[in-house]
């Protein structure tokens, strides 16, 4: 079978896949054998902390979407619901809440330890620029979740978040009535 | 790292004693290892566990029935969890044809199968079954003395036409088993609690 990949573990069934589709290799190579400087610190586990971190608000969030409502009459009742029916809602959505304040501390941490270690520099420019754009989403997206359960902490920071938008000159309450999809904050805001 | 876990795998159950057998750092490996596993599956149960029924769910999961406008040789459909189920009232006849059967004369002889095992002792005039057609989940007529009800008298499923007889015993056609019995008990003489 000339083209395959040579796979060099010895497990027959993780060396089936690897000769196939080579993520242990690729895994190794980047993880394992890759080399790091040896002064290496504490700080370089912030990295990993999120991704940890983002899986379990992957998880926890999409646990919470099966019981949650996206309706600006019902999301409300249906959060309450999670918290007092939905067996073990409770903790899975204090993980989701405090699991986002957790992701900015840990996230914050990771961006310190690269501004005070230079790992912007060149050549890892795109690294950190890629970085930049990641934590706008990830504010984005937080933003969004905290609009969610449409108690009065959503609705009205909804309202400053969105009225952001019309310090644009010219066209920025047009931006914000199409934020609103109407002429107040209300149903098509929470379902888009 | 695939051999350290190999040699993991292969020694440490010795621990750090011997000289050639196992080191530090298998030991660490496992142990690590095994702490993963363990603190997964506690957090994996709270997340499989919300999706059983909720508290609002089992609220509502008991149903009581008054016994007394149910005319007798008539039954009523309640729900009860989301699934129709027939309270009966049977006639003498009725009661006498269902006590007469032999569990080997029947297509499904497993328990409960005989008269005396689906009802309740001094209420053999009540009949409660959930009216699912075991076959393919169609609900079957014979609840009104008019409707069809089959050669046995019980229940008649319209969908492929198994019959069933006056105490919910499949008797003829596609359906396999019996029609299941609910968890109930009488309150009073004219009360039961299904669930």
């Amino acid at each position: 079978m000339a083209g395959l990949h040579a796979s060099e573990f010895k497990n027959p069934v993780i060396n089936w896949i690897d000769t196939r589709l080579p993520i242990f290799t690729m895994m190794q190579k980047e993880y394992g054998v890759f080399p790091t400087p040896k002064n290496f610190n504490y700080f370089w586990n912030f990295g990993a902390l999120a991704t940890v971190n983002l899986l379990l608000m992957i998880a926890t969030g999409i646990f919470l979407a099966m019981n949650y409502t996206p309706n600006a009459s019902m999301a409300f009742d249906s959060v309450q619901r999670i918290m007092r029916d939905v067996n073990y809602g409770w903790l899975i959505r204090y993980l989701h809440a405090n699991g986002a304040s957790m992701f900015f501390i840990v996230v914050y941490i990771h961006m310190f330890r690269g501004l005070y270690y230079g790992s912007y520099k060149k050549p890892r420019e795109l690294l950190w620029m890629l970085g930049v754009v990641i934590l706008l989403l990830m504010m984005a997206t937080a933003f969004m979740g905290y609009v969610l359960p449409w108690g009065q902490m959503s609705y009205w920071g909804a309202t400053v978040i969105t009225n952001l938008f019309s310090a644009i000159p010219l066209v920025g309450d047009s931006i914000v009535t199409l934020l609103w999809g109407g002429f107040s904050v209300d149903n098509p805001t929470l379902n888009s | 790292m695939a051999d350290s876990a190999a040699a993991t795998m292969g020694h440490s159950a010795t621990g750090g004693h011997g000289p050639t057998d196992g080191t530090k750092r298998d030991f660490l490996g496992l142990v690590a290892g095994a702490g993963g596993a363990v603190l997964v599956g506690a957090l994996a149960w709270p997340f499989i566990d919300s999706l059983n029924p909720s508290k609002d769910v089992l609220a509502l999961s008991s149903t009581e029935v008054d016994l007394t406008p149910i005319a007798e040789g008539s039954a009523i459909t309640v729900m009860w969890r989301g699934k129709p189920t027939f309270v009966r009232h049977r006639t003498a006849k009725e009661i006498a044809e269902a006590k007469a059967v032999k569990p080997s004369e029947l297509i499904d002889p497993s328990a409960p199968a005989t008269d005396a095992e689906r009802t309740k002792a001094g209420h053999e005039k009540w009949l409660v079954v959930i009216g699912i057609c075991t076959h393919l989940g169609c609900i079957p007529l014979g609840n009104k003395p008019t409707d069809q009800r089959g050669e046995y008298g019980g229940w008649f499923c319209p969908c492929h036409g198994s019959q069933y007889d006056t105490s919910g015993r499949v008797r003829h056609g596609p359906a396999p088993a019996n029609l299941a019995l609910p968890p109930y008990a009488f309150e009073t003489d004219t009360k039961i609690k299904i669930g």
